[in-house]
C-alpha cells in the first residue's frame, strides 16, 4: 500500500514537472528574435545592394533580426571597434563584419572573440597568415589572376612592351594584397610592364585627375569597386588617353559602366552569395552554440559586354533589386 | 485440419492471456488493480482526445490558410489584371488617338506623344515608336539615349510583326534600349503592337513599344507575400518560367528550388502536391492577357508557430487533466477497495483469533458479502461449541469411567472384608470399616467434581488405607507427613489412592508383619509447586518396569483396582498441563517412590470452576489440532 502511495506521488510530481515544462515552452515561443549587426564601410552605398539582399533573405529564412549599422568610411581598426562597441551596448547577438584595414584589426577581433560570435565577409584580416576566423569571401588572388588572364587573352598583339597602371584599394588589406599578387603572377612572362601602382582613397582627392596626370598606360587595371566606379565614370571623357579599363566591381553601376563601354571587362564577385552564406553560418552558430562556423569562397564571374542582357546575367542582376 | 489447428492456437492464446491476467491479478491488490486499469483507460482516452483535437485544429488551420491563399490570389490577380488592362488601354490610346490620328512628322504628334507619357509616367518606363526598319521615330522620355541595339531582332518587335492584331506582352526584363544616366537598370514589361502611321501622305506601319514599370507588378506581389507566414506566392509563365518569386535570387543560385513547371501545368484551382519533398497545397490562378500563373504555395506545416503553440497547449492541458484524473481515480479506487480490504483484514484477524468482529461497510454488495461471512463464522462457532460440548461430555464420561474403575474391585473386596468381620463378630471394626468406606465413597463421588481440596484427597487416601490396613491385618504401617499449607490447595481427585494401591500391591502388600512394611505419604510445597509422594520400602522394581509404567500400560501387570499409574499421570496433565504429572523412582529391594507434581493453587469454588473449564478449553484446542 505504501509502495502504491509512493508511485502515485512520484507520478503526480513527474506530471507537474512535465506540465510546467510545456507551459514554459508556450511562453518561451514569444521570446524576441536574435539580432545580428552588419558592419561594412559606408553601408548606405549602392555597392552593397546585392550583399544586403543576400543578408536580408537569409536572415528572414532563419528568423533573425538584421541591424545594418549606419556607417561612413572605416579607415582603421579604431573606427570599426567603436562601431562594434556601440552594437555590444545594444546587446546584439552576433556580428557580420567586413574587416577594417591594418594589422591591429586581428587583435581587436581577438578581443571580440568569445564575447559574441562573428563572421568576416569580403576579405580576411590583414596579416601574413590567414586569421583563422570564419570568413565568407571570394578568392581575391584568383580575381587578380582572372584579370591577368583576360588581359592576355584580349590583346591580340600580345602584351609585350605594353604598360599597365594598377589602381588598388586600401593598403594593408587582405583583398588588396592578394588581388595584386594574383595579377602580377598572372602577368608574369607576358612581357608587359606595370608602370605604376596607386592606392585609391575614397573622398579625399579627385582620383580620375590623379590617374590622368600619371604616366600614360595602355591598360588600367582597377582592383577596387569604388575606384572602378569613379575612374570608370570619367572614362567617358577619354581622360586616360585611350587606356582600356579592366576592373573588379560588384555594384550595379560597375555593370552599367561595362554596358556603356566605359570599361572593357569586369570581374564580379557574387556579393549576394557572400551575404547569404555568411548569415546562414551565423544563424547556425546562434542556434547551436557549439557549432563551428565554416569559411567558404563565393563565386566570381567575368562579364563581357556581349554577355549583357543574357538570361543568365539578368538572373544575376535580379539580386540587386 | 487447418481449422482445428487454428482453433487450438486461438484457444492456447486465450488461455495464455487468461493466465497472464490471473497472474497480474494475483500479484496486485485490488486497489492497485483498479488504479492501474483506470489510469490506463484515462491515459488512452486523454491521448486519443488530444490527438483528435490537435488534428482537427491542424486541419482547420490548413483549411483557413488555403482559403486565405485563394482569396488573396484572386484579389491580386484582379489587381495585376487591372494594371495590364490599363497598360493595354494606354497602348491603344497611343495607337488610335495619337499615332493613327496625327502625322508623325507633325509637331502635334510629338506633343501628344509626350503628353500621354507625362500623364502616365508613374506607370511607364518609356514609350517608343519604330518604323518597319527598326528605326526610332519617337521616344519618351526624350533624355534617354539610344543604345546600339538591333531592335528588329528583339522578341517584342518580332512578336508585334508576327501577330498583327494583338498587343504582345513580354515577360519582365531589363530595359536595354536606352542608356540611363543614373547607372541603374530598369526592369520593365514591354507591350508591343504593330501600328499604322501617317508619314505625310504616305501610310506606313511601325511598331509601338510601351515599357511598363515592372515594379508596379512586383510591388503588388511583394505586398501579397508580406505577412503571409509560411505561405508564399510566385508568378510564372504557362511553361513554368519563374517571373517573380520572393526567393528568386536564391532559386537562381540554386540555394532553393521551386517546382514551377508542375504548378504551371495545372488549370486554375487548388491542388495537393509534393513541393521540395514537402507535402503542400498549391493554389493556381491565371492572369488575363498573358497566360501567366500566380501560384500560392501552402506548405503542410503551415503556421508552424501557432500549431506548435497549440500542440504545447494540448499537451499541457492533457497532462493537467491526467493529473486530476489520477487523483480522482485514486479516490475512487480507494473508495471501492477500502471496504473490501477492511473486510479482508477483519477476516484475517478473525482467523488468527485477534478480533471476533467482521467489518461491515461500503457498498451494498460488500455489506452483503460481509454479513454472509459473519453469519458463516457464527454458524461455524456454534458448530464448534456444539462439538466441544459433545467432546467434553465424552471426556467427562471417560473420566467418570476412569474414576469409577476403582470402585467395583475395591468395593467388592471391602464388602467381603466387612462381611467377614460381621461374621466374626468384630462389629466395632466392621463399623469402622463401613464408616471409612462411606467417607471414601463420598469423596469419590464429590458431587461430580473433578477438582477437590488436597485435604479431601488425603482424607480419601487415609480412609482407603484404613480399610486396607484392616484387610491386610496391619502388616504394614502408613504415615502421612503433610504440610498444613498444602491441604488447602487444589488437586485432581483420586490421584493418591491409586499410588497407595500400587504401593500395597507391588510393595508392602506381600511383606510379613515383622518385615516392617511401611508406606509414607508426603505432601510439601516448593515454590509454586506441590509435590505429593507415596513412598514404600517394598521390593521395588527394575528400571525397565519403571519406564513402562507411565508409557505402556499393556506391559505392566495389573492388580487391585486395575487403575494404572498412567491414568493418574494423564489426568494430572489434562488438568494442569504437560509440565506436571507423575514420576516414579524405584530400586529393586529398596522400595518405590511415586511423586505427584501439581501447581500450588489455593482451593476455592471459583478456582475449581476455572480449572475445570480451562481443562475443557485445553481439550478443545487439542481436538482442533487433531
Amino acid at each position: 500500500m505504501k509502495k502504491n502511495k509512493i508511485t502515485f506521488i512520484l507520478t503526480e510530481l513527474m506530471l507537474i514537472v512535465l506540465a510546467a515544462f510545456f507551459i514554459i515552452r508556450i511562453f518561451s515561443d514569444n521570446e524576441s528574435m536574435k539580432r545580428v549587426a552588419v558592419i561594412v564601410e559606408d553601408s548606405g552605398d549602392k555597392r552593397w545592394d546585392a550583399l544586403l539582399n543576400g543578408l536580408k533573405q537569409s536572415a528572414e529564412n532563419n528568423n533573425l533580426h538584421l541591424i545594418i549599422c549606419n556607417t561612413d568610411l572605416i579607415e582603421s581598426m579604431e573606427d570599426e571597434e567603436e562601431l562594434i562597441n556601440e552594437q555590444l551596448q545594444n546587446n546584439v547577438d552576433a556580428f557580420v563584419i567586413c574587416p577594417a584595414p591594418g594589422k591591429e584589426t586581428k587583435t581587436m577581433l581577438n578581443r571580440l572573440q568569445g564575447e559574441k560570435p562573428f563572421i568576416l565577409i569580403n576579405e580576411d584580416t590583414y596579416a601574413e597568415e590567414p586569421s583563422g576566423y570564419a570568413t565568407v569571401k571570394p578568392d581575391n588572388y584568383k580575381i587578380g589572376q582572372m584579370l591577368a588572364e583576360r588581359l592576355i587573352q584580349d590583346d591580340e598583339e600580345q602584351l609585350e612592351n605594353k604598360k599597365i597602371g594598377v589602381i588598388l584599394g586600401k593598403a594593408e588589406t587582405e583583398e588588396n594584397v592578394n588581388r595584386i599578387a594574383g595579377l602580377k603572377d598572372g602577368l608574369e612572362g607576358s612581357g608587359c610592364e606595370i608602370s605604376w601602382e596607386y592606392n585609391y582613397a575614397r573622398g579625399n582627392q579627385n582620383t580620375s585627375e590623379i590617374i590622368a596626370s600619371k604616366k600614360q598606360v595602355d591598360y588600367l587595371v582597377i582592383l577596387d569597386n569604388w575606384a572602378l566606379e569613379e575612374v570608370g565614370e570619367a572614362a567617358e571623357e577619354n581622360k586616360y588617353h585611350g587606356a582600356k579599363i579592366y576592373g573588379v566591381g560588384s555594384s550595379e553601376k560597375a555593370i552599367v559602366l561595362l554596358d556603356n563601354q566605359n570599361i572593357e571587362c569586369l570581374v564580379v564577385p557574387d556579393d549576394y552569395e557572400t551575404g547569404y552564406k555568411s548569415m546562414n553560418e551565423i544563424a547556425k552558430k546562434l542556434r547551436h552554440s557549439f557549432y563551428k562556423m565554416n569559411s567558404c569562397e563565393t563565386e566570381v564571374r567575368i562579364i563581357n559586354k556581349e554577355d549583357l542582357y543574357s538570361k543568365d546575367l539578368e538572373r544575376f542582376l535580379y539580386s540587386y533589386e | 485440419m487447418d481449422q482445428k489447428k487454428n482453433r487450438k492456437k486461438k484457444h492456447e492464446k486465450r488461455n495464455t492471456i487468461q493466465n497472464m491476467m490471473q497472474n497480474i491479478s494475483a500479484w496486485m491488490d485490488i486497489q492497485s488493480l483498479l488504479m492501474t486499469v483506470l489510469s490506463a483507460m484515462t491515459i488512452v482516452t486523454t491521448i486519443v482526445m488530444g490527438l483528435l483535437i490537435y488534428s482537427r485544429f491542424k486541419m482547420s488551420v490548413k483549411e483557413t490558410a488555403i482559403s486565405n491563399a485563394e482569396s488573396r490570389i484572386e484579389s491580386t490577380v484582379d489587381q495585376v489584371n487591372n494594371e495590364l488592362r490599363n497598360m493595354r488601354q494606354i497602348c491603344n490610346a497611343v495607337n488610335y488617338n495619337i499615332v493613327q490620328e496625327y502625322d508623325i512628322s507633325d509637331q502635334e504628334f510629338s506633343r501628344q506623344f509626350s503628353l500621354l507619357y507625362e500623364v502616365n509616367n508613374d506607370k511607364l518606363q518609356s514609350m517608343a515608336l519604330y518604323d518597319s526598319d527598326g528605326k526610332i521615330i519617337a521616344a519618351e522620355p526624350v533624355a534617354t539615349r539610344e543604345k546600339n541595339q538591333k531592335v528588329t531582332e528583339q522578341d517584342w518587335y518580332k512578336s508585334a510583326i508576327d501577330e498583327i492584331e494583338n498587343i504582345h506582352i513580354s515577360t519582365p526584363h531589363i530595359q536595354d534600349l536606352f542608356e540611363n544616366e543614373t547607372y541603374q537598370y530598369n526592369w520593365v514589361v514591354s507591350l508591343s503592337s504593330l501600328v499604322d502611321m501617317n508619314h505625310g501622305d504616305t501610310p506606313d506601319s511601325g511598331v509601338l513599344l510601351v515599357d511598363m514599370k515592372y515594379s508596379m507588378i512586383e510591388e503588388v506581389l511583394d505586398n501579397l507575400n508580406e505577412a503571409a507566414g509560411e505561405t508564399y506566392y510566385y508568378l510564372c509563365t504557362d511553361d513554368g518560367e519563374i517571373l517573380y518569386h520572393p526567393r528568386k535570387a536564391e532559386i537562381d543560385r540554386g540555394f532553393f528550388t521551386e517546382d514551377s513547371s508542375t504548378a504551371a501545368g495545372y488549370a486554375d484551382g487548388t491542388y495537393e502536391i509534393s513541393v521540395n519533398g514537402v507535402k503542400s497545397n498549391i493554389v493556381v490562378n491565371s492572369l488575363s492577357y498573358t497566360g501567366w500563373k500566380l501560384v500560392g504555395v501552402v506548405p503542410e506545416g503551415v503556421q508552424t508557430a501557432s500549431i506548435n503553440k497549440f500542440r504545447y497547449y494540448i499537451i499541457a492541458t492533457a497532462i493537467i487533466l491526467l493529473m486530476m484524473l489520477f487523483v480522482v481515480n485514486k479516490i475512487m479506487a480507494r473508495k471501492i477497495s477500502k471496504p473490501i480490504l477492511k473486510l479482508d483484514e477483519s477476516v484475517k484477524s478473525y482467523e488468527t483469533g485477534e478480533k471476533t468482529e467482521i467489518y461491515i461497510g461500503g457498498a451494498s454488495e460488500i455489506r452483503h458479502l460481509a454479513y454472509s461471512v459473519q453469519n458463516s463464522y457464527k454458524q461455524i462457532e456454534q458448530l464448534m461449541e456444539e462439538i466441544i460440548r459433545q467432546q467434553n461430555k465424552r471426556r467427562k464420561s471417560e473420566m467418570d469411567a476412569l474414576q469409577s474403575q476403582i470402585n467395583p474391585h475395591f468395593l467388592y473386596n471391602t464388602l467381603e472384608s466387612i462381611t467377614w468381620m460381621v461374621e466374626a463378630n468384630k462389629n466395632e471394626e466392621a463399623v469402622f470399616m463401613i464408616s471409612e468406606l462411606a467417607k471414601l465413597l463420598r469423596i469419590s463421588l464429590s458431587k461430580g467434581k473433578t477438582v477437590i481440596r488436597i485435604s479431601e484427597e488425603l482424607q480419601h487416601s487415609k480412609s482407603y488405607m484404613n480399610i486396607q490396613q484392616i484387610r491386610y491385618k496391619d502388616r504394614f504401617q502408613v504415615e502421612f507427613l503433610i504440610d498444613k499449607n498444602v491441604e488447602e490447595c487444589c488437586t485432581v481427585k483420586l490421584v493418591v489412592q491409586p499410588l497407595l494401591e500400587n504401593a500395597i500391591y507391588y510393595g508392602v502388600g506381600n511383606m510379613d508383619e515383622d518385615e516392617g512394611g511401611k508406606i509414607i505419604v508426603r505432601g510439601e510445597q516448593k515454590g509454586n509447586d506441590i509435590f505429593l509422594s507415596v513412598e514404600d520400602n517394598g521390593m521395588g522394581m527394575s528400571q525397565e518396569v519403571v519406564d513402562n509404567l507411565l508409557t505402556n500400560s499393556e506391559k505392566v501387570p495389573k492388580h487391585g483396582s486395575g487403575v494404572g499409574l498412567i491414568n493418574v499421570h494423564t489426568r494430572i496433565q489434562l488438568m494442569f498441563g504437560k509440565e506436571y504429572g507423575l514420576k516414579i523412582y524405584s530400586e529393586p529391594d529398596e522400595g518405590t517412590k511415586a511423586v505427584i507434581h501439581i501447581p500450588a493453587i489455593p482451593y476455592s469454588e471459583e478456582k475449581r470452576g476455572e480449572l475445570e473449564n480451562q481443562n475443557r478449553k485445553r481439550e478443545r484446542v487439542e481436538d482442533e489440532k487433531k
